[in-house]
């Protein structure tokens, strides 16, 4: 079976007319609807699901402010090491 | 002088309120999916038959390629609406509805594949004229096949494939989608949906072979 055969049997596919539905294809669908209406309720997986991609940019954005504004304020600050070392210091002088 | 200027702009919104609350917004024709489907979260479920009836022809287009008997693709295509019906409230607008419903008929048309496959422990090649063994023996490059026979020719291959195959080669060559349109729809990623189609092909050349040695 060479690739022309091939493409052949494709292209004779692809003129194929589909079937057409009925006219009352939409009132028998509506018919099994009226019938059991119920819909499936939204899980809280589902939820975070259709808010994934809002989401995750929201949280990003959060630890990023976060992580810059901590940056911004110990550089400010006095480091943690020297802070300890000024309250220690008088205690080592008492002992 | 304030309270006189919002006062007849809140009752002017109560009216309007009282309308929408009593159905006069749904007298209106919808030209736009999402306002329909508005509608139909907010309750008037009789408004999804509108919504079949918009896009019926498309589903049936997408189903009539892996069933061609008639009751059997009114039943898929019926499952495929239910299936929308139900999930209803998990489309989120982002992509046009018609795109949503396409990934679930793509989906009720896979299981059905796989059911179908489950059933048949062997499928025999159908039955072929001279005129198509004739053309499947000879590899003369102005031998022509007629179209029905050719589809035939197909489907009886296709058939011998897994429903996996059959699903990419259709979407692929037949319905001329892109990679990436084929794994928005299956869910596969692009790498898989490419090497999937690649050896579908090579089985179905295989399955055509096996065909012309007949």
């Amino acid at each position: 079976m060479n690739e022309r055969k091939l493409n052949q049997l494709f292209t004779a596919a692809k003129t194929e007319t589909p079937a057409a539905p009925n006219e009352g294809f939409a009132f028998l669908v509506m018919q099994q609807i009226r019938r059991n209406p119920k819909r499936v309720e939204l899980s809280v997986s589902d939820l975070l699901g259709m808010w994934f991609p809002r989401l995750a940019v929201v949280a990003a954005a959060v630890i990023a402010i976060s992580v810059i504004s901590e940056m911004v304020v110990s550089s400010n600050a006095p480091s943690l090491s020297e802070s300890a070392a000024q309250l220690s210091g008088p205690l080592v002088v008492e002992n | 002088m304030t309270a006189f200027a919002v006062q007849p702009l809140a009752c002017f919104g109560e009216r309007r309120a009282d309308k929408l609350k009593r159905g006069f917004q749904y007298e209106r024709p919808v030209s736009d999916d999402a306002e329909l489907l508005q509608r139909i979260r907010d309750g008037a479920q009789e408004e999804f038959a509108e919504l079949v009836r918009r896009h019926q022809s498309h589903v049936f287009a997408i189903l009539y390629r892996y069933e061609k008997d008639h009751h059997r693709l009114e039943d898929l295509a019926q499952d495929t609406f239910l299936k929308a019906w139900r999930s209803l409230d998990q489309f989120d607008g982002r992509a046009p509805f018609q795109h949503w419903l396409s990934k679930i008929a793509v989906h009720a048309a896979l299981d059905h594949l796989r059911k179908q496959k489950r059933s048949q422990k062997e499928i025999g090649f159908p039955e072929l004229g001279e005129d198509a063994l004739d053309w499947l023996h000879n590899d003369d490059k102005q031998s022509e096949l007629d179209v029905s026979q050719a589809r035939e020719i197909l489907a009886g291959a296709m058939r011998k494939l897994s429903p996996e195959d059959q699903l990419v080669l259709t979407l692929l060559e037949i319905e001329d989608r892109s990679v990436k349109e084929i794994s928005a729809l299956t869910g596969w990623s692009a790498v898989t949906v490419r090497v999937r189609a690649l050896r579908a092909r090579g089985r179905l050349k295989k399955a055509l072979e096996g065909l012309e040695k007949k």
